[in-house]
């Protein structure tokens, strides 16, 4: 690396921290452009801190917390031998005062947990948010095809948005189809 | 040792709080919003879809989409909530579910819903029932229920809709294979 | 240490210190077992700490734990056949994110390589390159947890920074030391 270069390191970690100020980002910015080996350093550790935080963010097996719940339920069951992480299954079982009760603490763990600050929890992960987008996908595809179902037994093309406007109103409070037996007969 | 357990349980109610909840109310003050929390799943019902997104996480897969460019994205960036709930049912449970469904049209009817299409053949149906706010549609309900079957769909869509875009995205959804999803979920 | 702060903390934080030890020691039962003789340890001695001071104890506790297991296992160069041979789009279908270990985690080829690279380092540097980068953790607050100094921590860092990407080029893999999107 460049003598000079060596000034600049500090910057460089900050700037993929997000904490230049606009001089400070000018002064890298001017540096980086004339600089081959530090651009190809900043992206290479951009492209490292992108694939860390890629990395999903990942939920505790329920079944870790049910064990870890027995143990703050007021009946604690078996302790750990000293030294060694009991086998999860087996703390599970013979820890157990109510089945009933650990679940609902359980699902109640899962659903009171509330998101930490940005700062403090990965952001929600690519592939979360992809998972979701294949959730909402999906979930359209089958009102669609469903819907179309439908349309291929009536009569009305409820997607008719060449209808006038007239007649597409008035399917608003269209009367049920001919076949139909009318309520819910 | 009951009042115990009922006490730590009560703990954890109190637990839940803030978060998910106050989202929730959120979403179901809208008049686009169907109460699917009654439709119970049978213990031993098979093909479960239970599919529940709310404001964040459809947020979330609208930002997926980098490009912001598809028309998926469109329309899940004006939609407050995806719900979906369906099953196969034995048939014992046929009349629990068939209660359910008539509960739902009644609720909708009630509610001054608008049914849009309602296909029957047979035992079997298929309404779309829409709910409009002035001229805009801000909800979606469909349920699909098939005795013969043994099948039952619910699906309730809140948000701005608007059927022409939903259209729209036949062709983009066209490459989603339902019967590969199924195959995908159930192998695992 | 009162049963509500405890299952408040164990609400909050049990899905940020798995994932941690997950990606620490790159196994789901061990991140399991890490998780629970975290927070048992945290239920025994919580009540001895100041509040704001148990997030900081328990992320040290399972520091230590990490540590210390990899020095007791003996096959602690992990197996990745469990993360390797999923197709990077696929993703799963109809869930949130991974909640079972058991489940197969599908992670793109970057991310593998990235994790198989980290596989190579000690335990302790792993350690704090996934606070820093994976959790956003800065510096100053790595020092705190690891009972340590600033310095120190970003020594430490830095060298394993430099490691992974001396693993990463000497494996061909250019992918992360260069610009190119493989998707």
């Amino acid at each position: 690396m460049k003598r000079e270069c060596a000034g600049y390191l500090d910057l460089r970690e900050r700037y993929l921290d997000g904490e230049l100020s606009p001089a400070e980002f000018a002064r890298l910015a001017e540096h980086l452009r004339a600089c081959s080996a530090c651009r190809r350093e900043v992206e290479a550790e951009g492209l490292l801190r992108a694939t860390f935080r890629s990395l999903p963010a990942l939920s505790c097996p329920p079944a870790t917390l049910e064990t870890i719940a027995a143990t703050a339920a007021p009946r604690t069951g078996h302790r750990a031998a000293s030294g060694r992480s009991p086998r999860r299954r087996r703390r599970l079982w013979l820890a157990l005062p109510a089945a009933a009760a650990l679940l609902t603490v359980a699902v109640m763990l899962f659903w009171a947990r509330t998101p930490l600050p940005p700062r403090e929890m990965p952001v929600p992960s690519a592939p979360q948010a992809l998972a979701a987008r294949q959730q909402a996908e999906w979930s359209l595809a089958l009102t669609l095809r469903l819907i179309g179902e439908a349309q291929r037994e009536s009569v009305a093309d409820v997607f008719g948005h060449t209808m006038p406007r007239a007649v597409r109103s008035s399917l608003r409070h269209a009367a049920p189809l001919p076949e139909d037996e009318g309520g819910r007969g | 040792m009951k009042a115990k357990l009922l006490l730590l349980t009560l703990l954890m109610l109190s637990l839940l709080g803030a978060g998910a909840q106050a989202r929730d109310t959120e979403v179901a003050k809208l008049p686009g919003y169907v109460d699917l929390k009654d439709i119970r799943i049978p213990d031993d019902a098979e093909e479960i879809r239970d599919i529940d997104l709310g404001p964040p996480l459809l947020k979330m897969a609208a930002e997926a989409d980098t490009s912001r460019q598809s028309a998926l994205t469109r329309v899940l960036s004006q939609l407050q909530l995806v719900r979906v709930k369906s099953f196969v049912f034995r048939p014992d449970d046929t009349d629990e579910v068939r209660s359910h469904v008539r509960d739902i049209e009644d609720r909708l009817e009630k509610n001054d819903w608008s049914r849009l299409i309602r296909v029957r053949d047979e035992e079997d149906s298929i309404t779309l029932s829409l709910k409009y706010d002035r001229n805009h549609i801000v909800g979606l309900m469909l349920v699909a229920f098939s005795p013969e079957d043994d099948e039952v769909t619910f699906v309730n869509v809140v948000g701005d809709l608007d059927l022409a875009s939903l259209a729209g995205l036949t062709a983009e959804l066209s490459g989603v294979d339902l019967d590969d999803f199924f195959d995908e979920l159930d192998s695992r | 240490m009162d049963r509500q702060s405890f299952i408040e903390l164990l609400a909050s934080h049990a899905d940020r210190v798995f994932s941690y030890a997950r990606w620490v020691l790159q196994d789901p039962e061990d991140a399991a077992d890490v998780v629970q003789e975290a927070f048992l340890r945290l239920w025994e001695r919580g009540g001895d700490l100041e509040e704001r001071g148990r997030v900081a104890w328990l992320q040290r506790v399972a520091h230590n734990l990490c540590v210390d297991r990899r020095r007791r296992s003996s096959t602690w160069r992990r197996r990745l056949s469990h993360l390797a041979g999923a197709a990077p789009d696929e993703l799963p279908v109809g869930r949130r994110a991974a909640t079972d270990p058991e489940q197969e985690m599908l992670l793109n080829e970057r991310q593998q390589t990235l994790l198989a690279a980290l596989s190579n380092l000690p335990v302790g540097i792993r350690s704090v390159l996934v606070m820093h980068y994976y959790e956003g953790l800065k510096y100053r607050e790595i020092a705190e947890i690891l009972d340590s100094n600033e310095n120190a921590v970003k020594a430490r860092i830095h060298r394993g920074r430099q490691a992974l990407r001396r693993i990463l080029t000497g494996n061909g893999d250019e992918e992360l030391t260069a610009r190119r999107e493989t998707g």
